[in-house]
């Protein structure tokens, strides 16, 4: 078969796989029969004849098994009846966790799950006082305690993705991302530092700068950044295996080139999204021209393959993101269209999208962060009028549970805090670096009620 | 989180997506859930060496690949699945997508008619994008052998194609 013909191998597989229902409570079952070593035929009706018969080939050894170890453990109980307790040993006392550092000050969280959570922060350098050092400090409990861990050797910065300050840039940081309780980046747009162990120890990843967008999904980090080209830089897409710098370009879905203004990269549990513009051009000049209308693409098998899932987005998308949820629910924020910036939420990964809902007026885009296409934060600047101007800067986080018919404030933060850095790890469970860059708020009722967790 | 922890985190975030990668292994549901369960049933006593990987869900698949193909040395004499069409192209029978799903039918029960080691190569390659080598790796054979089981396998799904005068069966014989 010719090329074309394993195009449509790739395709059938990928629908095949799309297409097929999952089993209900296919999860707990596993759970169940794995952990209990419980036979799949007393926990799912149905079996096949092979099972069944191995099953029983099983009988007989897992009963002398069993025999072999009544017979140990009756022994070893009449020998300890026979013997004088030994003196009571102290057990080790656990060594304290280092402390969080004096003048830390939080610039982006990341949670793998509800309990496991790692703040980047920066403190003065050792020895560069004037400068700032990346710094890491973890909690196991959801974010009532926490303590530092080892951070690189990296300078940071906190201005979003982006490491501007920082000499020499390719070891500055300013995001955190984690996909398990071990596997986690340290990373900004110059420099991609990986952890395998829960932030013991980080490698400098070659060819790790770039990322303006990084996530973390399906055994497979993607990012989205620039690289060097003939005629400047360019936007490309790549992935590696978590974990790995086994990065490799892929193609951007819809072709051509991407326009570094409007390309956007989220991704959620589920599903790995890009709302571009396919099918620009790279002139000789290095500028960016024609492509199509813009479209969501989304993938679900690590970005491996794209779906165009809207043919047709709303117009004024100029001051356009794209935010991706737990399940498969998205927000396209667009605007400004005045007085203000709106959305359109969609429920299904893209395909469809509601109405148009306006958001809360804010002093700053709004960043969004969606827990389903009912609940959702929109989160803004706030500035407070003062007698020499307007300044006193904070964070404003309205909430809507009616996919954005109405708003109602939940949290009134003070600071200058990153208002970027929010997140859910599960429907309830979420958090936010407070504005005073030393404490955390913590919601696990959907963002409804928030409570601050000071670092230390 | 300890390995039980570490355990039931990875099925609630991955076992839908492995479960598909079994059902085009296996062409059945309830295949595809035995085969799962089995392979975590596996690598469940040693989830601390799963953990460890460095990227526990290629591990896992790359486990479930394996016992797909030992589990079918082993039922080859008594077993016969059937090879299911997914649900959800029962009801697409559209006039203006009938070309499509039909050439999408043949090309499933081609991909089905493959011997396992084949199947598992095919799915390997063209579903996970997987390298010579890292099939090789999961398949317990050489790299040479890899390649040597895709061209089988394209030229007998060529062949059948051609029989059944579909998906790009007219071109097969195009020098």
């Amino acid at each position: 078969m010719n090329n074309f013909d394993e195009e449509r191998i790739r395709d059938t597989l990928q629908d095949a796989a799309n297409s097929v229902s999952v089993p209900s409570e296919l999860e707990e079952r596993l759970i169940a029969s794995v952990r209990t070593n419980v036979d799949v035929a007393r926990v799912r009706p149905r079996e096949t004849p092979d099972r069944a018969r191995r099953g029983r080939r099983w009988l007989l050894p897992v009963l002398a098994a069993a025999m072999v170890a009544a017979i140990a453990i009756a022994v070893t109980v009449m020998a300890r009846h026979h013997r004088s307790a030994p003196p009571t040993r102290p057990s080790p006392t656990p060594s304290p966790l280092p402390p969080v550092p004096a003048g830390f000050a939080a610039i982006d969280a990341s949670f793998a799950d509800v309990q496991h959570g790692w703040v980047l922060g920066k403190v003065s350098c050792p020895n560069e006082k004037t400068r700032a050092c990346a710094s890491v400090i973890r909690t196991g409990d959801g974010g009532r305690t926490w303590a530092a861990v080892h951070a690189p050797s990296a300078y940071s910065d906190n201005t979003e993705s982006y490491c501007a300050n920082a000499v020499p840039p390719q070891t500055c940081v300013s995001r955190v991302t984690f996909v398990n309780d071990r596997v986690g980046y340290l990373w900004s747009n110059t420099a991609l530092y990986v952890t395998l162990d829960g932030g013991s120890t980080w490698t400098l990843q070659s060819g790790g700068s770039g990322a303006l967008y990084f996530v973390a999904t399906h055994g497979v980090a993607v990012r989205l950044g620039y690289t060097p080209s003939g005629h400047g830089r360019i936007l490309v897409l790549e992935t590696a295996p978590v974990g790995t710098g086994e990065w490799r370009r892929i193609s951007i879905p819809g072709g051509g080139v991407l326009d570094p203004s409007f390309s956007i990269l989220a991704g959620g549990p589920n599903a790995i999204y890009l709302l571009a513009a396919p099918e620009a051009t790279l002139t000789s000049t290095g500028a960016i021209t024609g492509g199509g209308p813009f479209a969501i693409y989304r993938s679900t098998n690590g970005a491996r393959t794209w779906q165009k899932m809207t043919e047709k987005l709303p117009s004024g998308l100029g001051g356009s993101s794209l935010f991706s949820g737990q399940d498969d629910s998205i927000a396209l924020r667009v605007g400004p269209v005045l007085p203000g910036w709106g959305t359109y939420i969609s429920s299904d990964g893209g395909r469809t999208l509601g109405p148009y809902r306006r958001l809360p007026s804010m002093q700053s885009p709004p960043v969004l962060q969606v827990v389903s296409a009912d609940r959702l934060l929109a989160i803004g600047g706030l500035t407070e009028a003062k007698p020499n101007g307007p300044t006193g800067l904070g964070t404003l986080i309205y909430l809507t549970t009616d996919a954005g018919r109405n708003w109602h404030l939940v949290l009134r933060d003070t600071g200058a805090g990153p208002y970027v850095s929010t997140g859910f790890a599960s429907m309830s469970d979420g958090y936010r670096l407070a504005g005073d860059l030393r404490s955390i708020w913590i919601t696990s009722d959907g963002g409804e009620t928030w409570t601050r967790h000071p670092f230390g | 989180m300890s390995s039980d922890e570490a355990f039931i985190a990875f099925v609630r975030t991955h076992s839908r997506s492995l479960f598909r990668t079994a059902f085009l292994l296996t062409g059945a549901k309830v295949a595809a859930e035995d085969l799962l369960q089995d392979t975590l049933a596996r690598l469940y006593p040693q989830w601390g060496r799963v953990q460890q990987a460095d990227s526990p869900i290629a591990y896992v698949r790359r486990s479930l690949n394996n016992t797909f193909v030992s589990s079918l040395r082993r039922q080859r004499a008594h077993v016969v699945t059937v090879w299911e069409l997914p649900e959800g192209w029962l009801g697409n029978r559209a006039a203006d997508l009938a070309d499509t799903v039909a050439d999408r039918e043949l090309i499933w029960r081609l991909i089905g008619s493959l011997p396992a080691r084949q199947r598992a190569a095919v799915v390997m390659r063209h579903f996970h994008g997987m390298s010579d080598g890292e099939i090789a790796d999961c398949l317990d054979c050489r790299p040479a052998t890899v390649r040597s089981l895709l061209s089988r396998a394209m030229a007998s799904m060529r062949t059948g194609a051609a029989r059944r005068g579909g998906a790009g069966g007219a071109q097969e014989h195009t020098p």
